[in-house]
């Protein structure tokens, strides 16, 4: 029976470590978009920049090996790591397009969204600042 | 203070040390950052290392074949008679180290908002890794989505061909060459316009291209040049969610004085055989390609057809594939089953020139393959590859005349015999990188 409880405790404390955080995509409020398409915000990314309502914005992203990075990626855009690796690949070798700049961690890019109303970024859902709008929350 | 804010963003935006999302830097950390730009980092944010990026590629490839089997005809039919037959002209049963490894540099400069410049070089193994640009052009924003470049640029044939060689961007060790070596040509000298567009949540990349081609062949030991004259072709890429499709169509003026062919016969105190009658002038060729993609970032399938016709005794072919994997983790397995043929070659078989004739039948390639492979991902932007690719059914049974080559991207059967083996297989090992 203790075995028991031991267990159960052990399980509610673990668990929240198990949930990713919920990822929104920011802007800064000085920007003049309120919303985002899905179709919108996969072109962006997949392109570095791009418009959004007659506004032109370029995406930032979070360093490689940030797991926000990774859960965005896949809820947003379907893809893993290494898939949106290879894509770049084919962009850049082409001279179609290069990827998003990366900032070094979330407070990073909260400054860099909050400074420039034409950035786009993504941010944990607990991690938006005041300066900042949430323009789209992936399912 | 203009300065110095730019300078704290540019140095944000450089990523000066890999932060987790946990850990945002303390007051501490951001001080010692600023301090560190106060004390020696005063040049302005547009400095040289703003405006040039470098990027590289790497292919380190072994490739052979099983046709344990020497090639059989006799000079002048043959002259690699005695010696083993090629895959594609290169690869024999020896492990090659050199035929699959390719290296590629390219540097890009931002001149200003609206213009860059890039240079791309490539060096192959199988050329001793001897540098050729594959692309330098200079982009130009006319309007917004709407881009002119021009200079070298790779030639779009088909879905894939503008980064044929950049291994690490698909998962075969090396692209279908049922399609892929339909045209054995891949840069032009010109220009090309590209516009972005949407159709509702369709996005669109619509690309024409105009200029000329030069390719030096020595095939046959001695220079030949393939001139490729007003090549203007058109193309379209649409991207609806994971499914992406291709179209294009690409039209030019084909000659070639064969006529070199015939001295170098006479120097080996050998009688011409005529090649000067089978030169091209100006014949029209064109070249289409239809092909799609579906890829949900674990499941993918995609597709392609591509078509050359070119009016001379070179006979039209065309070739196909489909292929499908699944991303398992770092795995990728797959499987290609890929198919080409040859067609059109009448009017060089009648007409009464046993050399065009004959050069028709041996420019006829029949075939069909299973390929089996699998990709690891080893680290970020570093992948390992195998694969295996069995023909089968590369028999002259649907030619419309007898006698043609049956060995399919093998070394002719008319110059060099059938292969015993109905079912050759080529084997391929790659290590990927890019930087």
């Amino acid at each position: 029976m203790k075995a028991l409880k031991t267990l159960v405790v052990s399980m509610l404390v673990l668990l929240p470590l198990q949930v990713l955080a919920e990822v929104v995509v920011v802007v800064s409020n000085d920007s003049p978009i309120s919303t985002i398409s899905e179709s919108r915000l996969r072109q962006v990314y997949l392109e570095g920049a791009g418009q959004v309502d007659g506004q032109r914005v370029t995406a930032l992203d979070l360093s490689e090996e940030n797991r926000v990075r990774e859960q965005f990626y896949k809820q947003a855009l379907g893809k893993t790591p290494a898939g949106m690796k290879s894509y770049w690949a084919r962009m850049i070798f082409t001279g179609r397009g290069a990827p998003p700049r990366s900032v070094s961690g979330v407070h990073e890019m909260q400054i860099m969204l909050e400074n420039n109303p034409d950035f786009i970024g993504y941010l944990p859902g607990n991690q938006v600042s005041s300066g900042l709008k949430v323009i789209y929350r992936l399912p | 203070m203009q300065l110095y804010r730019s300078m704290f963003w540019g140095a944000l935006l450089a990523g000066s040390s890999a932060l987790y999302a946990e850990d945002p830097p303390s007051l501490n950390e951001i001080e010692k950052r600023i301090a560190q730009l106060e004390q020696g980092n005063l040049e302005p944010q547009t400095n040289w290392t703003d405006q040039i990026s470098i990027n590289g590629y790497l292919s380190y490839g072994i490739t052979r074949h099983d046709v344990h089997q020497d090639q059989g005809g006799a000079p002048p039919v043959n002259f690699q008679a005695g010696q083993p037959y090629t895959f594609r002209n290169r690869v024999t049963d020896e492990i090659s180290h050199r035929d699959i490894s390719r290296v590629g540099l390219q540097i890009n400069a931002e001149i200003n908002d609206k213009t860059s410049a890039v240079v791309q070089l490539l060096g192959r193994g199988r050329d001793n890794y001897d540098a050729e640009v594959q692309w330098a052009f200079i982009d130009y924003e006319l309007l917004e989505g709407l881009n002119w470049r021009g200079g070298r640029l790779m030639l779009p044939n088909s879905m894939h061909s503008q980064y044929l060689n950049v291994g690490y961007a698909y998962h075969w060790v090396e692209l279908p060459g049922e399609v892929y070596d339909i045209v054995p040509f891949d840069t032009i000298d010109g220009m090309d316009l590209t516009l972005k567009f949407n159709t509702g949540s369709i996005s669109h990349d619509l690309s024409a291209v105009y200029g000329s081609l030069d390719v030096p062949d020595n095939t046959f030991g001695v220079p030949v040049i393939y001139e490729g004259r007003d090549y203007g072709g058109i193309n379209l890429r649409s991207r609806w969610g994971d499914l992406m499709t291709w179209f294009s169509y690409n039209h030019a003026r084909l000659s070639a004085d064969l006529s070199s062919l015939d001295l170098a016969f006479a120097m080996l105190g050998l009688p011409p055989p005529g090649f000067a009658s089978a030169s091209i002038d100006e014949a029209v060729a064109i070249g289409r390609s239809v092909g799609f993609q579906y890829d949900n970032g674990s499941f993918f399938m995609m597709a392609e057809r591509a078509d050359l016709d070119i009016d001379a005794w070179y006979p039209n072919r065309w070739g196909g594939y489909v292929s499908t994997g699944y991303r398992i983790g770092k795995w990728t397995p797959h499987v290609t089953w890929g198919a080409a043929n040859t067609h059109g070659a009448a009017d060089a078989l009648n007409d009464g020139n046993p050399l065009t004739s004959g050069l028709a039948l041996s420019n006829m390639v029949r075939g069909k393959s299973w390929t089996l492979g699998v990709r690891h991902d080893l680290a970020s932007g570093i992948d390992v590859k195998l694969e295996a690719k069995r023909f089968y059914d590369m028999s002259n049974e649907k030619f419309d005349s007898v006698g043609a080559n049956t060995n399919g991207m093998f070394s002719p059967s008319t110059l060099a015999g059938e292969i015993e083996d109905e079912n050759p297989v080529v084997y391929r090992i790659s290590v990927d990188a890019v930087f």
